[in-house]
């Protein structure tokens, strides 16, 4: 086997690293760049920085509604989340630690829930949605959002409840606490990491989800930031000041989540949540 | 004060049995060491008198109470877990009280107990700081300290010194006697250190693959082990084990064949043993420190120095027996035998153990009993 000097392989790694980071950095950074250009200026100069800093882009956004739209990915997110991660640490510590007859068939179930593709259940979604009246409303996204979340976060935490340290529940259990009691008391507690990175997992799909909201949403009162952003562009077809404008706003709440939790995120990539 | 009695307890796991049939009884305020190697099921014991594991054959009393069907937080029993259990969330304080808390007992009254187990396990600096911030011998501390914030009827300690060095296990160890001394509670310890076995019990129960082999005092173990396993777990350095069989018998004498041409020749000593046994597997069983060069005349073996340990006030010397089973010597002082050098040491008649074809031991006559 030939082996390759440690710092050529550390030159090589680096250079890869940079050149994925231009790759990735610069389609945002001219977005970033184009939202405080004048139209003008977005011609003349199309990937140079802004002369100035110029804030009618984001002033013609703001007057448009996308208050609005903001708002509904917000009430979405929240409830979609706090409902996936509510329901999964249910499902998930009740698979790993309450032993009942077919345990390992629910489990195997939910696994397979995971591999079903959005695609195919998006008629009878759509159906069902309407049998229950909740087209055109945030609840009739917020549900399909939960269910499609639940499988991914019940894996992601059943590994992390399966590896808890059993001692921890034992000496609650001595202590008097109820099974329920050990969960709130103990389990979560010490499942904040696990929590929290499904947690996010989770926003930044629901935030950015598209093709559901889509199908369910068409009034305008109603529909999320992905979706709103394509009136812009209908709107404002040769304004491209005010559509990227719009966009980095529609971005900062995901980009703000990351970089305050960022030790969580790159911990569920690398350990699921340990 | 409390006795536990354990009456025809059987434990399995799926297809596999755990425990056979255990009877064991426990007198108030005593302190009970359960021992025997990984996987004898001492720690199965323990988590069924827990309650941390159902009870389906047998039953457990503590006092006249039947604890079969009693929920664990109601047996009136604490346990300290090997890996302490401390809830690393909670600080000390918090870990402490949380028994009493769950119980709803009022904030005062917690507070009181809190400060009152502090004060006994000097841990009152410590209150405020998480588990993650104490050494391996604070956390113990604070781990008993949650066992006696319950005022338990039973301890149950779960190998509690194992994660702890050398030096801080002799310190645990010595801690855990005075403490048993003053509050002079039944505690049911589990162990596989025989060490700590031999100095902190009352009482020893050995356990083998599910079973008691024996129990006693930590003496009537070392000096009357009722069959080879006993004898082998006891005492360290291990019991010296030879195997052979008898080929005659005499009121006086003993000979035995151990193999590869030698030839043992001891005191006839033991009951029932007579020239109908001629021909019997038997294993002649010996301390180490009852092994020397001394020359006894009778009970000589010869063979070649292969190992010599210094153990600085005493030393260890290992000799290989022309039939490849080997003797364990342990001499007082320091005694620098050249490896490889023939040695003849004789056995101390009197310390003779002799294990029969069911490796029990086998008594000795009234005379020598």
């Amino acid at each position: 086997m030939i082996r390759m000097p440690f710092k050529t392989l550390r030159l090589m790694m680096y250079v890869f690293i940079g050149g994925y980071c231009v790759f990735i950095l610069t389609p945002l950074s001219w977005m970033v760049f184009t939202a405080f250009k004048k139209r003008s200026e977005i011609f003349a100069n199309p990937s140079g920085l802004p002369s100035e800093l110029y804030f009618g882009n984001f002033e013609r956004v703001f007057s448009s509604g996308i208050g609005t739209y903001f708002l509904n990915s917000l009430i979405t997110s929240v409830f979609s989340v706090t409902g996936i991660v509510a329901i999964s640490t249910l499902a998930a510590y009740a698979l790993a630690r309450i032993p009942f007859k077919g345990r390992m068939w629910v489990y195997m179930l939910i696994v397979a829930s995971y591999a079903v593709p959005l695609h195919a259940v998006l008629v009878p979604m759509f159906q069902l949605l309407d049998g229950f009246g909740l087209l055109n409303t945030l609840a009739g996204l917020i549900l399909p959002y939960i269910a499609f979340g639940i499988p991914f976060t019940v894996i992601l935490l059943y590994a992390f409840f399966l590896e808890f340290p059993k001692d921890l529940e034992e000496a609650a259990k001595l202590d008097g606490c109820s099974q329920l009691r050990t969960v709130f008391s103990i389990v979560l507690p010490l499942s904040k990491p696990a929590l929290l990175s499904a947690a996010i997992f989770q926003v930044v799909f629901v935030w950015n989800e598209f093709l559901i909201a889509l199908l369910i949403l068409t009034s305008k009162g109603v529909k999320t930031l992905p979706l709103g952003l394509t009136s812009f562009q209908g709107q404002y077809s040769s304004d491209w000041g005010a559509i990227m404008a719009a966009v980095l706003l529609s971005a900062l709440p995901i980009v703000a989540l990351y970089l305050a939790m960022q030790k969580h995120f790159v911990r569920s990539l690398t350990g699921m949540g340990k | 004060m409390t006795t536990l009695t354990i009456s025809n307890l059987c434990k399995s796991f799926g297809d596999v049995d755990v425990l056979h049939d255990i009877n064991l009884a426990v007198q108030s305020g005593e302190f009970v060491v359960l021992v025997g190697p990984s996987g004898c099921g001492k720690s199965t014991l323990l988590r069924l008198i827990a309650g941390l594991e159902d009870i389906v054959q047998g039953t457990i009393q503590i006092g006249e109470r039947v604890i079969n069907n009693v929920e664990a937080d109601k047996r009136g029993i604490a346990m300290v877990f090997q890996s302490y259990a401390l809830y690393p969330h909670m600080s000390v304080e918090q870990n402490i009280g949380f028994c009493l808390r769950v119980a709803r007992q009022p904030s005062a009254l917690i507070q009181e107990k809190v400060q009152d187990v502090a004060q006994t396990l000097q841990i009152k600096p410590l209150l405020n700081r998480k588990p993650g911030e104490l050494s391996g011998g604070q956390r113990q501390r604070v781990a008993i300290g949650r066992a006696i914030v319950r005022d338990p009827d039973v301890f149950l300690f779960d190998e509690p010194l194992s994660n702890l060095d050398a030096e801080l296990r002799v310190q645990m160890r010595l801690e855990l006697m005075k403490l048993h001394n003053r509050l002079k509670a039944t505690m049911i310890y589990v162990t596989h250190d025989q060490v700590e076995a031999l100095t902190m019990a009352d009482k020893i129960v050995v356990m083998r693959d599910g079973v008691i082999e024996q129990v006693g005092t930590p003496i009537e173990l070392f000096n009357s082990p009722c069959n080879k396993f006993v004898a082998g777990f006891i005492g360290t350095p291990k019991m010296n084990f030879l195997h052979g069989h008898i080929t005659s018998v005499t009121e006086q004498r003993l000979h035995l064949d151990l193999g590869g041409g030698i030839a043992l020749e001891i005191p006839n000593r033991w009951h029932g043993l007579d020239a109908a046994q001629q021909g019997k597997k038997v294993c002649v069983g010996i301390r180490p420190n009852e092994v020397s060069e001394t020359k006894h005349g009778l009970s000589t073996l010869q063979g070649t120095i292969s190992v010599v340990e210094q153990l600085g006030r005493e030393t260890l010397s290992h000799m290989m027996l022309p039939n490849k089973q080997y003797v364990s010597v342990l001499e007082n002082g320091q005694h620098f035998h050249d490896v490889g050098t023939p040695w003849t040491v004789s056995l101390n008649p009197e310390a003779i153990y002799l294990f029969d074809e069911r490796e029990q031991t086998i008594a000795l006559t009234k005379e020598f009993a």
